[in-house]
């Protein structure tokens, strides 16, 4: 009876994670519908079509989200590997952590308001590199609280033990600390990928409305009740998470343990 | 090797107190010490892993004082035969010879002989964790020899092993090291090791180092433990 019950629950939950991967781009085919119908009255490609061959707003916003989500995973992956050392390492170490902690802690959107002024007069405010920044400001100390506990003791000795073989700072990193911390590096790159992704208060502050990204997009044709190009954006926007995912899954978790 | 003076103090605990040697080129001074009488924290510092608060340090005759560890040439190992996981075993013998740009041929001719000293010659391929614990001190010995160090500083090296696997991988090192000549300073707290291992010896205790001319006399102090240790098998022989 107890086993009936775990399948029963396993397969429940299998179904609604996999949901949204079958209902939303269903219903980004969706044409006229109407209340009080239960079903759409017409299907069209016409979304997806625009999409694909016209300069399309949507395409746009998911290039331009694809580029502020790799450049944040990128820049947050190996700053927070690199600061997350001087951190682990130093004497100030609890203190660090505490500082790190602390924008995370924060509502993204009472941050952003905070920091609004400071961005506009930087003239950061309105632009990718200012989006980009203000996202780090959120991913970056969320990379620093993760490689925390990947700079163990161990490693450390990995370190000294081939800098008395002979080695460099920088040829340590580059053939014994980069292939060692290669696993953790791929999967921080994927939740600070996902953090940027789905970022939406920090972004629509500081973007002040002119970076459209994908996820201000979904919001805005909800905001407009247009359900189908939400639900063709919103399709776009679960897609490179779960290839990702996907990537993590056959190689991040087959790679070496320390 | 010659070490001059050298004090270390952590806070208000003095570690290492005006400790002063000469190691001859090619020999091995063990030394025995307990635990926490600044044995880890001399290795260290002639490494360059820790800063001396005074003292010098000569390898070679070159002052090694504000010498970078990775150019002191100096190798130190622990009592863990750290290997570098994501490396075979030749990789890992091979490594010191890569970051000295040695050329690929003779880097594959040395570790292939290398691996042949050390009884490994078929095990080359493997990673760290498809190893014996004795095979991985083998391992982290062939990769210190092989770059011929000006000083190889072992800590407790065999502290993790089985007597069978200790007795071997002392046979092991001493042979090595007389083939390699290589000048190694040992840490030990085995009365036995530092008598088999060391052509010198000497005796740590609350950071205060004091060297002996032989073995006799490094028996003959009591606090070696030497004389209850004959007094013992003399008893027991006689019983």
């Amino acid at each position: 009876m107890h086993r009936r019950k775990t399948y029963a629950s396993l397969v429940v939950s299998i179904i609604l994670a996999a949901l949204p991967y079958g209902i939303l781009p269903l219903m980004s085919f969706f044409g006229r519908w109407h209340f009080p119908a239960l079903l759409p009255e017409t299907w069209t490609f016409q979304h997806w079509g625009s999409f694909l061959h016209s300069q399309g707003a949507v395409g746009a916003s998911f290039l331009l989200s694809l580029g502020i989500a790799t450049c944040t995973a990128t820049l947050a992956s190996t700053g927070g590997l690199l600061l997350s050392r001087a951190v682990s390492y130093s004497s100030f170490r609890q203190g660090g952590l505490f500082f790190s902690l602390l924008p995370v802690t924060m509502s993204p959107v009472l941050f952003a308001t905070i920091l609004l002024f400071y961005f506009q007069v930087a003239g950061l405010a309105g632009t990718v590199a200012g989006v980009i920044l203000a996202q780090m400001l959120i991913a970056l100390p969320f990379a620093i609280i993760y490689f925390h506990s990947f700079w163990s003791v161990r490693i450390l000795r990995l370190e000294q033990l081939s800098a008395t073989l002979g080695s460099t700072p920088v040829h340590t990193y580059r053939y014994i600390i980069w292939p060692v911390a290669r696993p953790f590096l791929l999967v921080c790159f994927f939740q600070t990928f996902i953090i940027s992704w789905l970022e939406y208060g920090l972004t629509s502050v500081i973007g002040t409305g002119q970076i459209q990204t994908l996820t201000l997009k979904v919001f805005l044709y909800i905001q407009e009740s247009n359900p189908s190009m939400a639900a063709l954006s919103a399709t776009l926007l679960i897609l490179p998470p779960a290839i990702l995912l996907f990537w993590n899954r056959r190689f991040v978790f087959k790679e070496v343990s320390l | 090797m010659e070490l001059k003076h050298i004090s270390k103090s952590f806070g208000a605990q003095q570690v290492l107190t005006d400790i002063s040697l000469v190691l001859e080129e090619g020999h091995t001074l063990a030394v025995l010490g307990k635990s926490g009488c600044g044995k880890t924290t001399l290795l260290r510092i002639i490494a360059g892993l820790e800063l001396a608060d005074n003292g010098e340090i000569w390898l070679n005759g070159k002052n090694m004082s504000g010498v970078a560890v990775h150019k002191r040439n100096a190798v130190y190992l622990n009592q863990e035969p750290l290997l570098f996981p994501h490396m075979t075993a030749s990789a890992n013998i091979a490594y010191g010879l890569e970051v000295r740009g040695v050329p690929a041929s003779d880097i594959r001719r040395q570790t292939e002989q290398m691996l042949a000293e050390l009884g490994l010659e078929d095990q080359g391929h493997k990673r760290p964790h498809q190893l014996s614990g004795g095979q991985r001190q083998r391992v982290s010995f062939g990769r210190a020899m092989i770059i011929h160090p000006a000083v190889l500083l072992l800590d407790e090296p065999f502290g993790n092993l089985d007597p069978d696997t200790r007795k071997q991988m002392q046979e092991l090192f001493m042979r090595l090291s007389t083939a390699h000549r290589i000048t190694s300073l040992l840490v030990t707290h085995d009365l036995k090791e530092a008598i088999l291992t060391g052509q010198q010896t000497a005796f740590m205790e609350s950071g205060v180092l004091t060297m002996y001319p032989d073995t006799g006399a490094f028996l003959s102090d009591p606090r070696t433990g030497g004389q209850d240790e004959m007094a013992f098998w003399k008893k027991y022989n006689q019983s």
